[in-house]
């Protein structure tokens, strides 16, 4: 008995093992098979770059393996999403859902997809379970919204703002929201109300194209002329933030949606995040002439110039035919008070890229600003040649040609450019003085008309010229 | 002895059970298939399908044509090309003298102010086309008033008179005519792009003075990249449908009462506020009697340096259910997808859709990008996708029309190109069916 003892322990430890053993091989192998039957085909890989190719087959594999095949799918909708292959990362959202059912982010991020292809239907749907399971998550609530307004849905639509108000009583896009609602309604004072708050909230980058009618219906004329003069183009409005789907980026290895993705995050205001994404598209490709002009720009508006001048001049050694990125790291060293380091650099794009306007229009420039009269006429006509629809240099053109008393040339010019921008405020401007200065009266109520029709040209500078005017013909200007 | 013996039967019996007996030891089941509409392993290369031929008169510098117009303008039987080159602010007549051959390009109007959108119709109902010109003066992002709708008056002999219907309005970039308010004479519908502001209007021929219209705003929308009109609804008065790009990205439905009075119904809008709009045509693309419409989304400029493609550029149809109802269907992928038209391109009875497609791979050195795609209907609304051509690049226009007496359409395409690399440009280019073995 004392010899079975420890043979029958031993047994008996086996067994239990044993029996562990296979009831977690079973559990495996049952989760194993649920990720697996749902799993996507892998789709074409052949343009990915190897590193995602890499992740994807790890992911892949770790999703059919018994070991946490849920991490090795998780995995791989971080990675189908983060890189454009939104059909495989939908049906890995559509599984996660059905595995993990008490997780918001899968049905969130699953929407995001499907209201980006106008799927509305079934957004509508998957927010609405988002908005179950994470009721506070106020990017989904604001989509929800969006989405439901855009569906038509119009009394739902303003619920959903005012739920979302709830979370957060100043949120500029439910605010936004709800003024389209108005808006739409022809509520003016309620849209007025309410786009008032969200423009002087957010510095006029949500609201501006929406307050600027809306003045003009209420006979605000002064209010909506004031507000368009701001800018010759704003385009600032931009999606409401949205942590869940940023936190897929790190995943991503498309340098241009990182590209975007940076362009977005700096007009939101978050420089800091857009030169990390840069970075990233830089690191994953290498050599993408885009990504390193976009981060060199960005440099220079943070003024970090070293980096700026670093990132310009590797563009300049990636495509030398590509005349921005000399432009850019000429002027950055004009500006940087080295002149003759901006002079080479221009002489060589010039070399690289002969037929760059933007090149002949720099030298110009240069060459009139050391006195090179002569040599600057002639690189501003080249510049008109390569690119006669933009107006600086016509208009650099037409002045240095009335400064050098050839002032019907130069008018000319100035024509020209008002042509190819019917409402450049220099031009105006210059033509209007020209035609009063020469007692050309039809002309000069044609200017001041057209003048008046633009909020972008300066009030006090339009002043200056109908007091000009006054004193010329000896009557007020009137349109 | 007997007892370990049935131990290890037992250890035995317990493994076969857990690792085999139970399913433990089965194969995984098999993995989702992939769906026949799914293009993630890339559409059908069809390359060999049209052959192309430049026509014209090619420039000195990259060619900025905003549009072509298939039209038969002086009414000889035979479909002439009408385009649009928004650089050099001109209109511009390629006439096709007889099958196949075609005059020298011809000057029809200059100083249109940067010239985006040309459209045929008999204005003055003197029995020959006037042309409908929309002008935006500034191709490049401009909130200032300095769009112009352009009357080009023609003279039977195919000598235009401008006509300047609006001017010092936000910028125009499509403009139908109709007869919007039943009194017998053309009314126009406008798409005002703008910038920050724009709005969807319509022009209404008062019939007062020659060529005076009268602005009607039905929309108070910036980023109007079309209007579309026909009677969407059977009631025998044109409506519009608008689409608009920007923030929006909305598709707006305006059901005429037949006094020119429009009610408005948005029929579908997407929440990607970087969806990229293009462009919208109308056609029977599932042969109902009912007007459909095709729609494009691959703008691809945006917050990056560049512009590019984005995963859902791409093309999608709006099925006309009647009464004003309209129903989203998916038709495919398209980077930088623009102009979608439907044509029965094959000639099997079933309209297909084909676009073309721009600036969708601006950092590519290889040039493997898509320029004009065929998505062929099967006759049961399924689109199959077929590359009909990858150079050149950057085709933002697109129409088609009997240019070799066949009957069998061609497509003719325009290139815009504002970003370098300046390769693999074309201007206007005619697409022509070769010989199917």
């Amino acid at each position: 008995m004392k010899k079975r003892a420890p043979i029958l322990i031993a047994s008996g430890i086996l067994i239990i093992g044993l029996i562990g053993f296979g009831a977690w091989w079973q559990s495996a192998t049952k989760a194993r098979d649920a990720v697996v039957m749902r799993l996507p085909p892998v789709p074409d890989l052949t343009s990915a770059p190897p590193a995602l190719v890499e992740r994807i087959s790890i992911a892949d594999t770790a999703a059919t393996s018994r070991r946490d095949p849920v991490a090795g799918l998780i995995e791989l909708s971080r990675l189908y999403h983060a890189n454009g292959y939104l059909d495989a990362a939908s049906i890995t959202y559509e599984a996660l859902a059905e595995l993990r059912p008490e997780a918001a982010r899968w049905p969130h991020l699953h929407a995001t997809i499907r209201a980006g292809y106008g799927q509305a239907a079934a957004a509508i749907a998957l927010w609405q379970r988002t908005i179950e399971l994470a009721p506070d998550y106020l990017p989904a609530r604001l989509r929800y919204a969006d989405l439901l307004l855009k569906d038509n849905q119009t009394a739902a639509a303003e619920t959903a703002y005012l739920a979302a108000l709830e979370i957060d009583s100043n949120n500029p896009y439910a605010l936004l929201g709800l003024a389209r609602i108005d808006f739409e309604a022809e509520n003016w004072n309620d849209a007025r109300r309410r786009l008032e708050k969200v423009v002087g909230q957010t510095n006029y980058t949500l609201g501006y194209d929406l307050i600027v009618t809306l003045y003009e219906r209420l006979g605000l004329d002064a209010r909506a002329e004031a507000i368009r003069g701001q800018s010759r183009a704003s385009g600032a409005y931009r999606d409401p933030e949205d942590p869940w789907l940023d936190e897929i980026l790190p995943d991503s290895y498309d340098p241009f949606m990182l590209a975007l993705e940076a362009g977005t995050k700096a007009r939101r205001g978050n420089p800091v995040a857009a030169i990390q994404l840069l970075e990233q598209a830089i690191a994953v490709a290498p050599t993408d002439l885009s990504a390193h002009f976009q981060l060199a720009n960005l440099h220079r508006e943070q003024r970090n110039i070293d980096q700026a001048r670093d990132y310009y001049r590797r563009c300049t050694q990636l495509d030398p035919e590509f005349a921005d990125g000399w432009a850019q790291l000429s002027d950055l060293h004009a500006k940087t008070s080295n002149p003759s380091a901006a002079i080479r650099v221009l002489e060589a794009g010039l070399e690289a890229c002969p037929d760059s306007p933007g090149l002949h229009l720099m030298k110009a420039r240069r060459q009139r600003a050391v006195g090179e009269y002569g040599p600057a006429l002639t690189s501003y006509r080249k510049s008109i040649s390569l690119r006669p629809n933009e107006p600086d240099a016509y208009l650099e053109l037409g002045i240095a040609l009335i400064d050098f008393d050839r002032r019907e040339l130069g008018i000319s010019n100035i024509r020209a450019a008002l042509e190819t921008d019917p409402a450049n405020p220099t031009a105006l401007g210059i033509l209007a003085f020209n035609a009063i200065e020469l007692g050309n009266q039809t002309e000069a109520n044609a200017m001041l008309t057209r003048i008046a029709a633009q909020p972008v040209f300066e009030r006090p500078r339009f002043d200056q010229l109908k007091t000009v005017y006054a004193q010329k013909f000896g009557t007020e200007w009137s349109q | 002895m007997p007892a370990l013996r049935s131990i290890l039967s037992a250890v035995c019996f317990l493994l076969a059970a857990m690792l085999g007996g139970l399913g433990g030891c089965s194969k995984p089941p098999p993995r989702l298939a992939a769906q026949p509409a799914d293009q993630s392993f890339g559409p059908i290369e069809a390359l060999e399908r049209l052959q192309s031929q430049e026509l014209g008169t090619p420039g000195e510098l990259p060619p900025w044509i905003a549009h072509v117009k298939a039209i038969d303008l002086d009414r000889d039987g035979l479909t002439d090309i009408v385009f649009c080159e928004a650089q050099f602010n001109e209109v511009r007549w390629i006439r096709q003298t007889s099958p196949g051959k075609f005059a020298p390009e011809a000057l029809l109007a200059a100083d249109m102010r940067g010239p985006v959108h040309a459209e045929a119709a008999d204005m003055d109902s003197d029995g020959d086309l006037d042309l409908l010109i929309a002008s935006m003066s500034v191709v490049f992002p401009n909130n200032d008033r300095v769009g112009t709708a352009f009357l080009l008056e023609n003279d039977g002999q195919q000598n235009f008179t401008p006509h300047i219907l609006l001017e010092n309005t936000t910028r125009i970039v499509d403009m139908r005519p109709a007869d919007f308010d039943d009194d017998g004479d053309l009314d126009l519908a406008l798409a005002q792009f703008g910038y920050d502001q724009g709005e969807v209007a319509w022009l209404e021929n008062t019939g007062q003075s020659p060529w005076h219209f009268q602005r009607h705003v039905i929309l108070d929308l910036s980023g109007a990249v079309n209007v579309v009109v026909d009677d969407f609804n059977g009631d025998r008065h044109p409506d519009i449908v608008a689409l608009l790009s920007q923030q929006w990205e909305e598709v707006f439905y305006f059901q005429n009462s037949g006094s020119g009075s429009f009610t408005r119904q948005r029929i579908w809008g997407s929440t990607n506020e970087d969806y990229g709009s293009s462009g919208i045509s109308v056609t029977d693309l599932n042969r109902d009697g009912r007007p459909d419409v095709v729609y494009s989304n691959g703008d691809g400029f945006g917050p990056a340096a560049t512009p590019g493609p984005r995963p859902w550029h791409g093309v999608q149809w709006f099925e006309n259910t009647g009464n004003g109802g309209f129903r989203y269907h998916r038709i495919g992928t398209l980077p930088g997808a623009y102009s979608p038209i439907g044509v029965d391109l094959d000639q099997d009875g079933a309209m297909d859709v084909v676009a073309a497609a721009a600036y969708s791979d601006w950092n590519s050195k290889n040039r493997h990008v898509i320029s004009l795609m065929w998505f062929r209907n099967d006759g049961k609304m399924n689109f199959e996708p077929h590359v009909l051509t990858r150079t050149p690049k950057d085709l933002i226009t697109l129409d088609y029309g009997d240019f070799d007496g066949t009957g069998r359409p061609s497509l003719i395409t325009g290139g815009f190109y504002i970003y370098p690399p300046f390769d693999a440009m074309g201007r206007v280019m005619l697409w022509t069916p070769r010989a199917q073995p």
